[in-house]
């Protein structure tokens, strides 16, 4: 009976917090904008391939078409029509972004909490190591990493960006769990004998969620940068309506001297500029929010 | 004698920060030469064989001679046992000889480094300097006036200049500013025909050079203005610089010593690290300006799958960031006592 | 022939002026602060007193303005405080008037040793003759704190315990001899023991300079042992102004008589405390009338529409308060 309690008790307080998250948003224009922005792209991700069928046939007749209320915003170099694949792309980079996201946070909020919350040996453990991986200089051994492992699928490009994503995080969320472990509610909780389970899900976890949040979506906007720069580099395979595959697919073909296909570099990165000024917007806005002393007056 | 012995203790407890870094600097660089020891030696493949094979064709001497060669100039032999190798690891190292190209001859990671590096380094300094520069002045004049135009205006220049991903922007300038109007070079450090003329030369060098240092320095400046506001906007918060001002100081003296100092403190660790980061380049950055800095050496090196080279190069990038690192807290512990107790 | 005011606040008005509407932190306060001794304002947090006396060194802190009144220094010549700009007022503040900030603000720079900071405030307001002089000078000011020179000196602020820093800070503030110091709370964050050790040092060093202090506190058993005068605020205005033995002995003004009843004793009984009914105002929406009719217990319907006036009872005697004589008897202060 207790240990369902216990769950139920934890999923109550998740969506309390879950919903005090919503209102702050609300509350900050920049957050909320910021917001507005990257639900649509999860929308497009999720349900643009319906709305705006691709049809991936390459004719070389349509190459590199001004933009008409035909083709929107022109074709590509292999007459592929440019709008409907940046917005069939999407899926993928969202799906890039989400899982580097994801399991940057989950070891880098797991091994923080594990180091803030043990103290001790642990802490000085992972501390040591954490620095280690922080001052290696990252790119580099991405590269050298790319000599072992072809990165085929999405998933492995997820895994390798993580691989030096979550010390950061992790070093972050350790010394905000130690401010938070000596304020007086959780040495309440000590007194009164609440059990460790429940003091680091129900007591700790919601006061870093906003923290967890912002760092989710900056993962997520380093990690567009960082793969369309290895696709640049030729390191990793992509799809071809891919954001970055569409760059490097049109520098590739030479887009750049002829100036009707410049189109089809500059909209995959306008873009990406979309969507990074509305993780930043979101990420700042949301900062703003649980940290009054940066609001303007 | 005892006295002497007290004194000495005493030194070493003072500067006990000091110590333990230099400590965790030295462990860092040890733990980064066993990486990439022990990455050569998981390498698939016989290497060694593979080169002594090449030599052999090459310099037509015996199977065992070339082999001989190999390892000495790889100074690599899989026969010895780990220790051993390790320990002449070690030595070359300390010897300078950062590793042998496998199929150029007259190719090491040195020579790569001295022709390749200065490229790096001109762009990357120059960008720092002024992105540094540009920012910190943009992100003081932002604590300033925190509500008016100039922080909303500044704000969001910064935020569209953060959204491009650096080498992105090199596209889109390069494209604009190479291809379609022609003002800038797309490619190389130089041009070729200039190499007599020494006015020329650097000119054009400067002309070769002027993109990527335009979009090194419009991509970083964002990230300065927005640490120097934090920074200034904390310590104009602060109680003492208000105290200052009662005190009757007069108020060019609290800029300079209350304002500026303290802000300026956090910033000069990260100028530091990044002034380390200068020597990797960017190697993505390179690749879409083709110009031949140390970042597209090592990625074409990695491509080409030339081992030792690509060892020797990392351990000479990690060194940097490594002492960089070490520097930055020596700095920031000089200029701030409150960090030496802790 | 010095006048035996050092400050007179003649009729202030404070508010803070925002977008929507403005604050009024200080009433209509007229006070004549006497020259020497130790006068102290009483009051609860948001009674007034520190926006009223940031006003002596031009510190009130924006966007607040003195909307009427002035305040007037008494110093060689009579100098309206908010008036003075630019060299003239960074002269005024630190010689003429001097300030010891709560403990819980850190006012010293965390880069800077003391050494530096003092020699700094000296050497700007040109009051370093020599070396020699000056490190005697800083000799006599430790010497009163109960300081050791040598060892302070060297040192940064983070190394120094609470105590200590209080310390340095009333060092500070005598350090170009002015002739009004203002303490601000000086010392609300320290424990009990560290309290009394510092305001016994303070009435000393009262008693040997020829300096008044300004003393703000909200706790009454400091204000029974260390003041000469005593202002009482409520809600930005002023209840009652005695000297210390007939306030305490009189306690007339229903609030004043409320803070000494609700001061635990060491004689009394526990159950003789009685606090003061009520909550704490709300300057955003004060009531007509005296400010602190709602909560007082001879509240008439006179108190509740009509503001009583500052009526002079005796020689240092004033209080606003209807059932002492408002008709009749002088006026505020002539």
């Amino acid at each position: 009976m207790k240990p369902l309690k216990a769950a139920g008790s934890f999923f109550a307080d998740l969506w309390k917090s879950f919903r005090t998250f919503c209102s702050m948003i609300y509350s900050n224009k920049k957050a909320f904008a910021g917001a507005i922005i990257l639900l649509v792209f999860v929308f497009l991700a999720l349900f643009g391939r319906l709305i705006f069928p691709y049809d991936d046939t390459t004719s070389f007749a349509d190459m590199y078409k001004q933009p008409s209320w035909e083709h929107w915003l022109g074709t590509d170099g292999m007459g592929r029509d440019l709008f409907d694949m940046i917005i069939y792309g999407t899926r993928d980079v969202m799906t890039i972004a989400f899982l580097t996201a994801l399991i940057t946070v989950s070891i880098g909020v797991i091994v923080g909490m594990v180091a803030g919350y043990a103290g001790g040996w642990t802490d000085k453990i992972i501390g040591m190591v954490t620095n280690v991986f922080m001052s290696l200089p990252t790119f580099p051994i991405l590269l050298i990493l790319s000599m072992f492992i072809t990165i085929k699928d999405n998933f492995t490009l997820a895994v390798i960006l993580s691989v030096f994503s979550w010390p950061g995080l992790a070093r972050a969320v350790r010394s905000q769990i130690i401010s938070l472990k000596e304020r007086d509610f959780i040495q309440i909780c000590k007194v009164m004998g609440v059990g460790r389970g429940h003091i680091v899900f129900s007591e700790l976890m919601p006061n870093i969620m906003s923290f967890i949040a912002i760092n989710f979506i900056s993962s997520m906007k380093n990690a567009i940068t960082a793969s369309v720069g290895m696709m640049t580099l030729g390191l990793a395979l992509f799809e071809p309506t891919n954001w970055g595959g569409i760059i490097v697919s049109a520098r590739n073909s030479g887009a750049f001297a002829i100036p009707a296909a410049q189109l089809s570099i500059v909209a995959p990165v306008v873009t990406i500029m979309i969507f990074q000024i509305g993780a930043i917007l979101f990420s700042n806005g949301l900062d703003e929010a649980f940290n009054p002393r940066l609001r303007k007056n | 004698m005892t006295i002497a012995l007290g004194k000495i203790k005493s030194f070493f407890y003072k500067t006990k920060y000091f110590w333990t870094k230099l400590l965790v600097t030295l462990l860092t660089l040890f733990i980064v030469a066993v990486l990439s020891f022990v990455l050569i030696k998981s390498l698939p493949g016989d290497v060694v064989h593979n080169y002594a094979v090449n030599l052999q064709n090459t310099l037509k001497v015996s199977y065992e001679e070339a082999y001989e060669t190999a390892t000495r100039l790889l100074n690599y032999d899989p026969e010895q046992n780990i220790a051993a190798a390790f320990v002449s690891y070690l030595g070359g190292l300390f010897r300078g000889n950062l590793g042998q190209s496998m199929y150029m001859d007259n190719v090491t990671a040195n020579t790569i480094i001295r022709d390749y590096l200065p490229w790096t380094l001109l762009v990357s300094s120059v960008s720092l300097f002024f992105s540094f520069l540009i920012g910190t002045a943009m992100g003081v004049r932002m604590a300033r006036n925190r509500n008016g135009a100039t922080d909303t205006v500044c704000t969001g220049i910064i935020t569209v200049t953060s959204s491009i991903p650096d080498y992105l922007l090199g596209v889109i300038l390069l494209m604009f500013f190479g291809s379609v109007l022609g003002i800038f070079p797309t490619y190389g450090a130089y041009d070729l025909a200039t190499k007599g003329d020494t006015w020329k030369f650097i000119l054009s060098v400067l002309h070769h050079a002027a993109l990527p240092i335009i979009t090194y320095t419009i991509s970083q400046i964002g990230g300065w203005a927005l640490m120097a506001k934090g920074s200034a906007v904390s310590v104009l918060g602060d109680d003492y610089v208000n105290a200052a001002v009662m005190r009757g100081l007069p108020p060019r003296l609290i800029e300079r010593k209350y304002l500026k100092r303290n802000a300026m403190l956090p910033l000069v660790t990260s100028l530091v690290i990044s002034l380390a980061y200068l020597f990797g380049g960017s190697a993505v950055m390179e690749s879409v300006f083709a110009y031949p800095g140390i970042g597209r050496a090592f990625t074409t090196y990695i491509g080409k799958r030339d081992y030792f080279v690509i060892q020797g190069l990392f351990l000479f990038l990690s060194f940097f960031i490594i002492i960089a690192n070490l520097v930055a807290d020596v700095l920031c512990g000089l200029l701030d006592p409150r960090i030496r107790e802790r | 022939m010095e006048n035996e005011n050092i400050v007179t606040f003649d009729n202030v008005t404070i508010d803070y002026v925002m977008k929507k509407y403005n604050l009024r932190a200080v009433t209509d306060f007229t006070l004549n602060i006497r020259r020497g001794g130790i006068t102290a304002f009483v009051g609860e947090s948001g009674s007034g007193k520190t926006t009223a006396v940031s006003a002596l060194l031009q510190a009130i802190s924006s966007p607040g303005k003195i909307t009427q009144g002035k305040v007037v220094f008494h110093g060689d010549e009579d100098v309206d405080v908010s008036e003075l700009k630019g060299e003239e007022l960074r002269r005024f503040r630190w010689e003429q008037v001097s300030m010891v900030f709560q403990a819980s603000q850190s006012t010293l720079n965390p880069l800077m040793t003391i050494y530096d900071q003092f020699y700094e405030t000296a050497f700007y307001h040109g009051a370093v003759a020599s070396k020699e002089a000056f490190a005697e000078r800083l000799d006599e000011l430790f010497d009163m704190v109960k300081l050791d020179a040598r060892r302070v000196l060297k040192a940064y602020p983070h190394q120094m315990s609470g105590g200590m820093k209080q310390r340095v800070m009333i060092a500070f503030a005598l350090l170009l001899r002015p002739s009004l110091v203002i303490l601000d709370e000086p010392t609300t964050a320290l424990d009990v023991i560290t309290q009394k050790y510092i305001f016994n040092q303070l009435i000393e060093i009262n008693r040997k300079l020829n300096t008044t202090f300004l003393l703000l506190t909200h706790d009454i058993g400091i204000v029974a042992k260390a003041a000469d005068y005593v202002a009482v605020m409520y809600a930005g205005s002023i209840m009652e102004y005695a000297d210390v033995y007939t306030l305490f002995g009189e306690k007339l003004h229903p609030y004043t008589r409320g803070l000494i009843n609700s001061t635990p004793s060491l004689i009394r009984d526990a159950g003789e405390i009685k606090p003061i009914p009520g909550a704490p105002p709300d300057i955003r929406s004060l009531p007509e009338g005296c400010p602190f009719h709602p909560r007082c217990e001879f509240c008439t319907e006179r108190c509740k529409t009509q503001k009583p006036k500052l009526i002079r009872r005796g020689e240092h005697h004033w209080i606003a308060c209807h059932l002492y004589g408002q008709d009749g008897g002088e006026h505020e202060n002539s």
